[in-house]
């Protein structure tokens, strides 16, 4: 055990190699492989990248000005569309739980929406509905204007469990998505150097996930999730375990992020501080089943927000109203 | 050099510790010595068989056994594990058959394994490989079945279609478990090997205790015990360096 580790950290492969190599050439078992330079566009593949096509997907993630301007150039309804939205189902013993009822929620491109609301709310729900892992029961789900049905790398997501595969290095979890997209090696190793570049963590792509931190390895998930180039990052509680210095440092990196890839984020919390620290827009959902109790967008002005302010204050205990909890922090 | 030093120490010393205690408890005359041989006479029945060379030729006919029983048992039980944990209609069908089969012990195989087999080498294969497969099929399946959700997920909202996640999902994340139920698979070839052996066999570790026997040689069983005792942790112990190396990020 203590031997792999340090044979980790170091890089050098001569004792534990022969796993990695295993493993390395098992996951090239690829009986659909398509190795080439052209990308595979899924047909709900991000706008974003349509967009970005012509120009050249070089710079990583566009500047916000040139994010800006394509939006204004492209008139058109929001990008994700929540109509009448309804989710029930069974528990193993029969009872009939609604977790989402009747949600309609329209999210434009560039907006940092936070779904706040007390645990078992339905909040996830919605999230997993978004990322097509649940399909709704009533209602229209609908991203740039196409029905969603399943997952796609359209839509990044970033989850509250460590969901990094462990038999991968961080530099091959990242490409994961790339690979399955059919890119080359190169582009794929130069795409991942400007992703750790962007989440702060330039020099750890030969480790492997078990070396890591939590917080570093949710930052490599992000990385993970944004390397499709998706219309929207689904993030769910994918700070929840961290500790709470760990998680402020973290939302700062996100919020950074954020300006400078103008990605639509839709971020499901609990937490109020963190709420309004990140958010553009906060959806308030009540408790089971979820409704919409308040829909606030957040002025731009004062960013970072800083926590102590009386606007903040003033925010919160609004919150914490319309959530029905005294201080849920 | 430190360190070897503490592997030596912790691997040898207790093992000269209980070879010691074994001498002095002989010595003692307690009981007769024809039926509790000491470590001394253990030595030269064991250099007595070493002589005339069945001492190898049984190690090797025995692991040829067991190695033959393993392989066939162990390719058989992954690949009905990934049909079973996979395939919806294999599990329905096989799974209460396996259950049901689970409890019978190796050994009660054995009349069957004859008949159907004889005494030549298939019928120790048999009996060989129906234990080890039943561990591996077991642990495979279970491995499969248990694949985080997350991983699953994760994978196809990048991208992967259900082939290739089951490579390059499905299979790593239940690589643990499948490895798992290999070496446990491993020390049950050695089991079901001495069951088999005892009857109808004419060299082999089991054949040897058998005959010793026959002719109250205790001190010859004791050097077939001890033979199957190194034998089984060397074989466990490769299994764990390969273990862990293969699946290397499970830091258990």
């Amino acid at each position: 055990m203590k031997l792999s580790l340090s044979i980790g950290k170091t890089g050098n492969l001569s004792g534990a190699g022969f796993g990695q190599l295993f493993w390395r050439l098992f996951g090239r078992l690829n009986p659909y492989r398509r190795d080439n330079d052209s990308p595979r566009h899924h047909p709900g593949m991000s706008v974003e990248d349509k967009r970005s096509e012509t120009t050249e997907r070089t710079p990583l993630h566009g500047s916000p000005d040139e994010r800006a301007a394509r939006a204004l150039a492209e008139p058109g309804g929001p990008l994700i569309e929540c109509r009448a939205l309804t989710h029930t189902y069974h528990t193993r013993l029969g009872t009939r739980i609604t977790a989402i009822a009747d949600v309609t929620l329209a999210i434009d491109a560039g907006e940092f929406v936070c779904l706040l609301g007390p645990s078992g709310c339905g909040k996830t729900t919605l999230l997993n509905m978004v990322a097509g892992f649940l399909a709704p029961t009533a209602g229209e789900l609908r991203l740039d204007g196409k029905a969603i049905h399943g997952p796609d790398p359209d839509r990044g997501v970033v989850f509250q469990d460590y969901s990094l595969f462990p038999w991968l290095t961080v530099e091959s979890n990242i490409a994961y998505g790339l690979l399955m997209a059919g890119m080359s090696a190169e582009r794929r190793k130069a795409e991942v150097g400007a992703l750790l570049d962007l989440v702060g963590l330039p020099h750890i792509g030969a480790q492997y996930p078990f070396e890591l931190s939590g917080g570093m390895k949710q930052r490599v998930a992000i990385a993970r999730a944004l390397a499709t180039h998706p219309a929207v990052l689904l993030m769910d509680e994918p700070f929840a375990a961290l500790d709470a210095m760990t998680r402020e440092s973290l939302q700062r990196q996100l919020l950074d992020i954020w300006t400078r890839t103008r990605k639509t984020i839709l971020f499901v919390t609990h937490n109020i501080s963190e709420a309004i620290f990140l958010s553009s827009r906060i959806v308030v959902l009540s408790s089971r089943p979820g409704r919409i109790v308040e829909d606030i967008r957040l002025p731009e002005d004062s960013r970072p927000r800083k926590r102590t302010s009386p606007e903040f204050n003033r925010l919160y205990e609004r919150l914490a109203q319309a959530i029905g909890v005294e201080g849920s922090e | 050099m430190n360190n070897l030093c503490i592997r030596f120490r912790d691997a040898i010393l207790p093992i000269a510790g209980i070879i010691a205690a074994w001498q002095l408890l002989a010595a003692l005359r307690i009981v007769n010595p024809v039926l509790f041989p000491s470590p001394v006479q253990v030595f030269f029945a064991a250099g007595e068989m070493i002589r005339s060379g069945v001492l190898w030729t049984d190690a090797l006919v025995s692991l040829r056994r067991a190695a033959t029983g393993f392989f066939i048992g162990a390719t058989l039980g992954v690949l009905t594990g990934l049909l079973t944990s996979r395939v919806r209609i294999f599990s329905i069908g096989l799974n209460p058959l396996f259950n049901l089969l689970r409890p019978i012990p190796a050994i009660a195989l054995v009349p069957v394994a004859v008949v159907w087999f004889g005494i030549g080498e298939q019928s120790k294969y048999f009996v060989i490989a129906y234990s080890v497969f039943l561990a591996v099929w077991l642990s495979t399946h279970h491995g499969m079945e248990h694949v985080p959700d997350i991983y699953i997920r994760a994978a196809r909202s990048l991208g992967a279609s259900r082939g290739l996640e089951f490579f390059q999902v499905v299979i790593p994340a239940s690589a643990p478990h499948i490895f798992a139920g290999l070496r446990f698979g491993a020390a049950l070839s050695f089991l079901s090997l001495v069951a088999a052996e005892l009857t109808g066999a004419s060299a082999g570790i089991g054949y040897r205790l058998e005959e010793a026997r026959q002719y109250i040689l205790v001190d010859r069983m004791f050097v077939g015990l001890v033979e199957l005792g190194v034998l089984g942790a060397t074989l466990d112990s490769i299994f764990v360096w390969i273990g862990h190396r293969l699946v290397h990020w499970e830091q258990a």
